[in-house]
């Protein structure tokens, strides 16, 4: 109601007048019957009536909402101010947006792994059910058959379903196959999920053992160019064919956030891609390993976790053997797993800080702006004042216009990060499975630029403008600054400085710390060749192949590659050293009893003849595989780490150790070389026949063909490609890169933080550089009129740059002796992220004071020498 | 009480309570219903006629009267005020508000020892 009247304001305005031109119309037609003269009727009328604006205006206010009415004013005149300053705009846009756009684009990565849920129906209903052992401290695996009692018995969900670990598959289809990843799901999974489909449906319950196949949407983007008939097109995965009878809705993955799963298949399908090869265990038993449940909508999680535990407590009763110590675990689906939580949630943390750090020194640059701003205004605050303004009404400009201020660095910032985020995504991995970074901006990620810039204008503006509507009227007459009160020496000003030195202090040491870290990680010897080594990948057996043909294919193409010109010698292997994951297993000594406290953990590989001389690793004693015989009893390699573990300094060589499935003579040493991540201590790691050995288990990421050569990397490349392509057309070969981007890849993650803290850094210091430079050229420009007095008393120049200098240096004082600690206890967090260097690194800890001091001696010094070298009389006449 | 009142010193709300018991005998527009009430009160309560417009708008948004376009009696185009019902209603709760008000001032001037030194 008050809103349409506020609307309609001017329409009501106009009535008015017309209903007062007719009272007075009236009034004066009655005067003159009486006999008045028609002047004397006309002034009669007004003198009866009143003033009109009066009237018109308590109408107009009547019709107003005064709040709105003048906070829409003080909008348009802030418009105006900063039309009129577009360098004031562009500056704080730019510090402000440097300092946004930092926190937007951690926001984003927090906001992809923490905040958001997969794109299921109602997610918080949703549960990952884990079996584990040992009171939860490993999970496990449960038979189908308890799976589906599961299904059958439990009354708290509504639904169970579920879905396998990642199963590779070469696609073929339009030019070279494709290699991909999928997963097998029961067929109820879609609709436990409540996943719509993009195109086509989800599987049937009768399907279990169709060839039906769900695309992801990207895949169907990326591989079928977004084709509308593809449903009901057969499409061949491994070399079968399989039926496409759907595409997922975009944006779902898979459940885990962090893998990029691409198909899925029925269940039943699975033993169909992941082949019959494995020996041992049942491809069913490998399968189905993640439980999904929906929870009803009366049941709440903790009822549900009490029907578990019955039905565990059941179980372990009923299959002791089998489900020993076994209990269940639920916990919302599309969660971080807890491994990775830890480390992720400590990165981001210590990244959020930091770019908080960075937004807080911009911030306090703008404040500074905005109090130089405010002093420039003394006057116009003063007679304001004095007319009679509250403190509000003063208050309420300078703060929107902040506000504004901040605003626009918010946009500048998210545009800043769009651009942050297209760089980041370029970022290549050195995993072999699909793991899925990629970062989007959503609202969530707009809503918090937008929340944390309006607070950032607030807490901006909020000091200066509170001093600045505060004029201390007199000096204001008198022509002087009006915000100087006499006998403070602790201005706000002083404050922002220390503020933002100390807090730049925290900033460079961090900064300091990851180049530092950065510096010794890519120093570090990995063990292996640094170049002239290129790695192409197949999977023979996910495509179809048996162990013997998978075997006589390898060899075929070894001695293909090796023939080519300019190759020196090429080799198989299972796995490629630095790729961030290993297979590990355990290993005893053979005829001595497992002893879980003594037995060795260690990385295995499977590899060819001439592995150790293809990828550079000396052998240290005894000889390599070369001339194994795949009957013979099974051969291993092992590094120095290995030999001085088990055997301290006796000799390894002649010694077999065991694992579960399998004996190993060791023929031989070689040196330590890293094998999973570059930071990490040298592993033991035990190297066997892939001869003897391919029927043990099928690698999940295939084979890696390494290749030694000397040339152009792109032609041996394809050169390769052909290779492969002329004995098999239907083979996928993915992963073919040099060793020397595989090696800067797997430096990804220091790599990653030295450039974000390199940045954020530079940032931070060339903010707090200018902002102090803009304090101290203030402060001094301001005393001018005082420098003068003192030149022109005898002061000489050197001494009145000393005091200034020495003014300066106080505040950068106070703020390194504040930061230092704070430096100190920041790097202990930061320290589980960095790599070979103390938390406490001394050389740190002291260049950067010493080079933030050099930079404020530099922004005190500038400004003082300029105002030295000013006249003393032109200096006296200053205003 | 030969000294005409002035508006300003009017009791607060008494001239709604006026509006609003002038459109009693039918719809009228801001001059007629500012010549009723100084006539009526035998021209004590000179109202300055401005403030009548203030007065109208206010009872309009409380939707105590209505407004229409007419023709006044001189074939002018005017705006009309209509008492609606709630209007009707708050007059009576006034005028009875005012009667006791008035009754109880009367009583205060006319007896005023009387609660204090008793009989």
């Amino acid at each position: 109601m008050s809103w349409l009247r506020f609307l309609r304001r001017k329409q009501s305005d106009a009535e008015l007048q017309q209903e007062i031109e007719l009272h007075m119309a009236e009034e004066v037609a009655e005067s003159r019957e009486r006999g008045l003269p028609e002047e004397e009727a006309r002034r009669q009328a007004y003198l009866k009536f009143g003033s009109m604006s009066r009237v018109r205006e308590e109408v107009w206010r009547q019709n107003s909402v005064s709040a709105v009415d003048g906070f829409s004013r003080d909008i348009r005149q802030a418009f105006r101010r900063l039309q009129r300053s577009p360098t004031v705009v562009l500056t704080v846009m730019v510090s402000l947006g440097l300092g946004i756009a930092a926190n937007v684009l951690i926001f984003t990565a927090v906001n992809r792994l923490v905040l958001q849920a997969p794109p299921v129906g109602h997610p918080e209903a949703l549960l990952d059910l884990h079996p584990t052992f040992d009171h939860g401290q490993r999970l496990g695996e449960v038979s189908p058959s308890t799976y589906d009692d599961l299904r059958e018995h439990t009354k708290s969900f509504s639904g169970v379903a579920a879905y396998n670990d990642l199963v590779p598959a070469a696609m073929g289809g339009p030019g070279d196959p494709v290699r991909l990843w999928g997963q097998s799901t029961t067929t109820n999974f879609f609709d436990v999920a409540e996943l719509p489909m993009a195109l086509g449906r989800g599987f049937h319950s009768d399907e279990n053992g169709s060839p039906i196949v769900v695309l992801s949407y990207s895949l169907w983007r990326r591989h079928f160019l977004g084709d509308a008939a593809v449903v009901g097109k057969t499409v061949s995965l491994s070399g079968k064919k399989f039926t496409v009878v759907g595409v997922m809705t975009p944006g779902f993955h898979g459940m885990n956030r962090l893998l990029n799963v691409d198909f899925w298949v029925p269940d039943g399908e699975w033993q169909q891609l992941a082949g019959d090869v494995i020996n041992g265990k049942s491809a069913h038993d490998l399968a189905l390993r993640v439980i999904i449940a929906r929870l009803k909508a009366e049941v709440t999680s903790s009822q549900a976790q009490a029907e578990l535990d019955a039905i565990a407590q059941r179980l372990r009763v009923a299959y002791p053997k089998d489900y020993e110590g076994l209990s269940f675990r639920i916990r919302q689906t599309g969660a971080l797993p807890p491994e990775a939580r830890t480390g992720i949630a400590l990165f981001l943390s210590v990244l959020t800080v930091v770019s908080l750090l960075v937004l807080c020194i911009a911030g306090s640059n703008v404040a500074n702006l905005l109090l130089v701003r405010a002093a420039a205004r003394h006057r116009e605050m003063a007679v304001r004042t004095a007319l009679g303004a509250t403190r509000f009404q003063l208050i309420r400009p300078m703060l929107l216009e902040s506000t504004l201020l901040a605003l626009c660095g918010g946009v500048f910032g998210v545009a800043l990060c769009m651009v942050g985020l297209l760089g980041l995504t370029s970022f290549h991995w050195p995993t072999p499975i699909p793991i899925d970074l990629s970062l989007h901006m959503d609202w969530r990620v707009v809503l918090y630029a937008f929340l944390l810039s309006l607070g950032t204008g607030i807490l901006c503006g909020v000091g200066p403008a509170i001093i600045g509507s505060r004029p201390v009227l007199q000096n204001s007459l008198k022509g002087e600054s009006a915000l100087t009160r006499p006998g403070r020496k602790w201005t706000l000003r002083n404050l922002l400085v220390v503020v933002q030195i100390s807090l730049c202090l925290v900033l460079l040491c961090m900064t300091g710390l990851f180049l530092r870290s950065l510096d010794k990680s890519a120093g570090i010897d990995p063990g292996i060749r640094r170049s002239g080594v290129l790695i192409t990948s197949i999977d023979p057996i996910h495509n179809g192949y048996s162990v013997e043909q998978t075997l006589l294919l390898l060899k075929r193409l070894r001695t293909r590659a090796e023939e080519l010109p300019g190759v020196q010698s090429a080799a198989w292997t299972d796995k490629v050293p630095l790729s961030l994951y290993g297979q590990q297993r355990e290993f005893h000594l053979t005829g001595r009893k497992i002893d879980a406290g003594h037995d060795l953990r260690a990385d295995t590989y499977q590899v060819s003849a001439d592995y150790f001389d293809t990828i550079g690793i000396p052998l240290v004693s005894g000889r390599d595989l070369n001339t194994v015989d795949p009957k013979a009893p099974r051969q291993a390699l092992v590094n120095q780490a290995f030999a001085s573990r088990f055997f301290g300094t006796g000799d390894a060589i002649g010694q077999s150790v065991s694992s579960e499935d399998a004996r190993y003579d060791i023929v031989g040493v070689v040196k330590n070389s890293k094998s999973q991540t570059i930071g990490e201590v040298d592993q033991p790691i035990l190297y066997r026949s892939l001869e003897q050995n391919i029927g043990l288990a099928a690698p999940p990421v295939g084979f890696s063909l390494l290749v030694h050569f000397q040339g152009n990397p792109a032609q041996m490349a394809a050169a390769l490609r052909n290779e492969i392509h002329s004995v098999d057309p239907g083979l996928a070969v993915f992963s073919d890169t040099t060793i020397e981007d595989h090696l800067s890849d797997a430096l990804l993650l220091p790599r990653v933080s030295a450039a974000m803290f390199g940045i954020f850094g530079v940032a931070g210091l060339l903010l707090a550089a200018v902002g102090l430079y803009g304090v101290m050229s203030y402060s001094v420009s301001s005393r001018t009129r005082e420098i003068g007095i003192r030149l022109a008393m005898g002061a000489t120049r050197g001494g009145v740059l000393r005091l200034i200098v020495r003014q300066g240096m106080l505040l950068s004082g106070i703020a390194l002796g504040i930061g230092l600690p704070l430096a100190l206890g920041a790097s202990k967090v930061a320290s589980g992220v960095l790599y070979g260097i103390s938390s406490h690194d001394r050389m740190t800890f002291t260049t950067v004071p010493l080079f933030l001091a050099a930079v404020t001696l530099l922004a005190c010094w500038i400004p003082a020498r300029r105002a030295t070298t000013v006249e003393p009389q032109t200096a006296l006449r200053h205003e | 009480m030969g000294e005409k009142l002035e508006g300003s010193v009017m009791l607060k709300g008494t001239l709604d309570m006026m509006v609003l018991r002038t459109l009693i005998h039918g719809d009228a527009h801001g001059h007629t219903i500012a010549k009723v009430i100084e006539r009526t009160s035998e021209d004590v309560l000179d109202v300055e006629q401005g403030s009548l417009y203030p007065a109208l708008h206010r009872l309009q948004d409380r939707r105590w009267v209505s407004s229409y376009w007419g023709v006044s009696e001189n074939n002018r185009k005017a705006k009309f005020y209509k008492l609606t019902a709630v209007g009707r209603k708050r007059l009576t709760i006034e005028t009875s508000r005012w009667h006791q008000m008035a009754r109880a001032i009367g009583l205060v001037m006319g007896e005023s020892p009387a609660p204090k030194g008793g009989k």
